[in-house]
C-alpha cells in the first residue's frame, strides 16, 4: 500500500497560488524528507493532507483512504487520521494543562481507554526527558521543551503514518538525538514518516526518499542514492588534485579550475581519478594529493532550487 | 463532539469570567431583596421574580450579555491564531463535531455559572429570612433557564463574529459594538417609534387629551404594540426577546409566573430557540469552509 498518495493538488489563499498541481508519491515503510525553500508550500501540502487547509482541486489519499477528491470525505479523513500523528509547525498546544494533562485529552480524541493513556503518557515523556516537568503549565515551557511535546503527542495513537513539519527546529543536540532514534524506531516497525525539514544535513542522515517542492510544484522525488548518482552523472563530480608542477589538462574533456599554485578542481560525469593519474604522469609530473568530493544533499538541493 | 466538549468544559471552568459573572449576578440581587424584605415585609414570589427582572434590565441582563457575547466571539479565531486548532483537527474529529462540541462546553459552563447563582440568592434569601416557598424555586429556575437561552443566542452569536473576523481583538471590539446595537440601539429606536405611534394612533381616535407619554404608555395597546414591534423587528436580539417574554409575567395585574409570560409570547420563546440554531447553524457554515491556520 502507498503510504500517501496526492495528485495534482492545487491550493490558492485569495490571490496567493501555494499549490500548483503538486503529485506526491510515498511507499508505505519510508522515511521521506519534504524539502523546499521558505514558502514553497510544505506546510500547506501537510495541512491539506489533515484537512486543515480546504485545497481547491486535486485528490490526496492518505492510508488506502480517498480524503480528497475535490472536496473531503470526513468519514474517509477521520478514518485516516485515527492512524496518523501529526506535529505542526509551530509550538501551539494549551498553555493551561500540563503535559500529563494535555496526554490526557489528546489520547482520549483517539478513545484510548484511561489506564492505557496514562501509561503511554508516561512512556512518552520519559523517552523526551519531560517526566520531571509533568505537572508543570505547558504555558511555562521554552520553546525546545514544547517542542519535544509536539514530537510525543504525535506519537500517542501509535502512529502508522508520522507527519512532522520542521520537527528539528529548536532543538539541542540531544533533542535532535533523540528525534533520530524515534524516527529510526518508527522505521524499524515498518511505520512511515513524512517530514519537513531545513537542515539538510539530518534530512540526509535519517530519510530514504527526498522530494523537493518549488513554488507548489513537485520538483525532484527520488532515493537519496539516487539524486546523488544522478546529480554526479550531469557533471557533479568534482576531484580535487595538488601536483608538483604545472599541468595541462587541455583535450581531457573536463572542466578544470586552477586554484593556487599547481591545485586543478576538476569536474566530470564519472569517476575519473585513473585518468587524471595517466594525464598527470605522461606530463612527467607527480599527484601530491586527489581528493574526491561528493556532493551534500545542500548542494544538490540548492542546485535544484535555483 | 464529546472530545472537545471536554476540552472546553475543563478551560472554561477554569476562566475567572465565570465567577465574576456569578457573583456579579449576587452582587445586584441579594441587596435589592434586602431592601425589599426591610420596607415591604416578607416579599412574595411575584416580589422575587420582580426584584429579579428589576435588576435585570437594570444592568445584570447587559453584563450577562456583553460576557457571553464576548466570550463567544474568540472560540474559532484565537484558536487560530493560537495555532491549537491545528492539533485538534489533526485528531480523528470532525469539524462539525469540534465546533458543537465546544459550543455545547460553553454553554454548559455559562449554565453552570447561572444556576450557581440563582442557587446562591436562594440560599441567601434564606439566610436573612425570607421563606423560599416551592413556587419561588420553581420560578427562580425558570427565570434562569429563560436567561441561559438568551445568553446561548449570545454565545452563537459572538461564534457568528469569531468566524468571520481573523483577530481576537478585533473581533472582541465587533462583538460589544454588536451587542449595543443589539441590546441598546435598536431596542430604543424601536420604542420611540412605538411610543410615537402610540400617540399618533391615541390622537386620531381623540378618545383622551395627551398632554405627557405616561399617558400612552399606561395604554393597553402600548405595550401590546411594542411587543409586536420588537418581534418583528428585533427578532434576532435574544435580550429583547427575554424582555418581551418578561413583559408578560403578570395577568389581570397579577403575578402569574414565567410559564405564562411563555406561553403568552411564545413566538418570542419560539425565536430565542430558532435564531440560536441560525446562529450556529450559519457558524459551522463558514467554519466548514475556513482555512485553519
Ligand atoms: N493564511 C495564508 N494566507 C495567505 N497566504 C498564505 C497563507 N498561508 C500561507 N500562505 C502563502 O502560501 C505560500 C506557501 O506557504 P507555506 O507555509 O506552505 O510554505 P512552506 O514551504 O511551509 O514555508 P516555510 O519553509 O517558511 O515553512 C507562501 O507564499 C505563503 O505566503
Ligand atoms: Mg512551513
Amino acid at each position: 500500500m502507498t503510504a500517501i498518495i496526492i495528485e495534482d493538488l492545487k491550493k490558492m489563499y485569495k490571490d496567493v497560488k501555494a499549490l500548483d498541481g503538486l503529485n506526491l508519491n510515498v511507499p508505505e515503510g519510508r522515511i521521506y524528507g519534504f524539502l523546499g525553500p521558505n514558502g514553497a508550500g510544505k506546510s500547506t501540502t501537510i495541512m491539506s493532507m489533515l484537512g486543515i487547509v480546504r485545497p481547491n482541486s486535486g485528490r490526496i489519499e492518505l492510508l488506502g483512504k480517498e480524503v480528497f477528491n475535490d472536496g473531503f470525505s470526513e468519514g474517509n479523513l477521520v478514518k485516516a487520521k485515527e492512524r496518523i500523528g501529526y506535529m505542526p509547525e509551530h509550538a501551539t498546544l494549551w498553555d493551561f494543562l500540563t503535559p500529563l494533562q494535555t496526554l490526557d485529552i489528546i489520547g482520549l480524541a483517539y478513545r484510548i481507554p484511561k489506564m492505557e493513556r496514562a501509561k503511554r503518557a508516561r512512556e512518552l515523556l520519559e523517552m523526551v526527558d519531560l517526566w520531571e516537568d509533568r505537572n508543570r503549565k505547558v504555558g511555562k515551557f521554552s520553546k525546545g521543551m514544547r517542542q519535544k511535546l509536539l514530537l510525543v503527542q504525535a506519537l500517542i495513537n501509535d502512529p502508522d503514518l508520522l507527519i512532522l513539519d520542521e520537527p528539528m527546529n529548536g532543538l539541542d543536540p540531544k533533542g535532535i538525538a533523540e528525534f533520530k532514534e524515534i524516527i529510526r524506531r518508527q522505521k524499524d516497525e515498518g511505520k512511515t514518516v513524512f517530514f519537513s525539514s531545513h537542515i539538510l544535513a539530518h534530512v540526509e542522515e535519517v530519510c530514504d526518499t527526498v522530494g523537493v517542492i518549488v513554488r507548489g510544484k513537485l520538483r525532484l522525488e527520488d532515493t537519496i542514492d539516487n539524486i546523488k548518482r544522478e546529480f554526479l552523472e550531469r557533471g557533479g563530480y568534482v576531484i580535487l588534485v595538488e601536483t608538483n608542477k604545472p599541468v595541462d589538462f587541455t583535450g581531457t574533456g573536463w572542466k578544470v579550475e586552477t586554484r593556487g599554485e599547481n591545485r586543478y578542481v576538476i569536474r566530470a560525469s564519472s569517476d575519473v581519478r585513473e585518468r587524471v593519474y595517466d594525464v598527470v604522469s605522461s606530463q612527467g609530473a607527480k599527484i601530491l594529493q586527489m581528493k574526491v568530493r561528493t556532493p551534500s544533499l545542500e548542494e544538490i538541493f540548492l542546485k535544484v532550487v535555483e | 463532539m464529546f472530545w472537545s466538549f471536554e476540552l472546553e468544559l475543563t478551560h472554561g471552568l477554569r476562566t475567572k469570567k465565570l465567577w465574576i459573572m456569578t457573583a456579579a449576578m449576587l452582587l445586584i440581587y441579594v441587596p435589592t431583596v434586602y431592601l425589599l424584605k426591610t420596607h415591604m415585609g416578607l416579599p412574595t414570589t411575584g416580589g422575587i421574580i420582580g426584584t429579579i427582572t428589576g435588576s435585570l434590565s437594570s444592568g445584570v441582563l447587559f453584563f450577562l450579555g456583553v460576557v457571553s457575547i464576548v466570550m463567544g466571539s474568540t472560540l474559532i479565531n484565537d484558536d487560530i491564531e493560537k495555532g491549537t486548532v491545528t492539533i485538534s483537527l489533526s485528531k480523528p474529529i470532525t469539524r462539525h463535531g469540534y465546533y458543537l462540541g465546544r459550543y455545547a462546553g460553553q454553554a454548559v459552563s455559562v449554565l453552570i455559572a447561572l444556576l450557581a447563582a440563582s442557587a446562591i440568592f436562594l440560599i441567601a434569601l434564606r439566610a436573612i429570612g425570607i421563606p423560599v416557598t416551592r413556587d419561588a424555586v420553581v420560578q427562580v429556575l425558570l427565570l434562569t433557564l429563560l436567561l441561559f437561552l438568551a445568553m446561548a443566542q449570545l454565545l452563537a452569536l459572538g461564534h457568528l463574529i469569531s468566524a468571520f473576523i481573523r483577530s481576537h481583538l478585533a473581533s472582541i471590539g465587533a462583538a460589544i459594538g454588536v451587542f449595543f446595537l443589539i441590546y441598546l440601539i435598536i431596542p430604543g429606536v424601536i420604542t420611540t417609534v412605538v411610543v410615537i405611534k402610540s400617540i399618533e394612533s391615541s390622537a386620531n381616535a381623540q378618545t383622551q387629551n395627551l398632554t405627557d407619554n405616561t399617558t400612552v404608555i399606561n395604554q393597553p395597546n402600548y405595550a401590546d404594540l411594542l411587543q409586536d414591534y420588537y418581534t418583528k423587528y428585533a427578532f434576532y436580539s435574544p435580550t429583547a426577546q427575554v424582555n418581551v417574554i418578561l413583559m408578560n409575567t403578570n395577568s389581570h395585574g397579577e403575578y402569574a409566573g414565567i410559564a405564562h409570560a411563555v406561553r403568552k409570547s411564545w413566538i418570542n420563546f419560539v425565536l430565542l430557540i430558532v435564531m440560536t440554531a441560525v446562529y450556529s447553524g450559519l457558524t459551522l457554515w463558514r467554519f466548514r469552509r475556513m482555512d485553519l491556520r
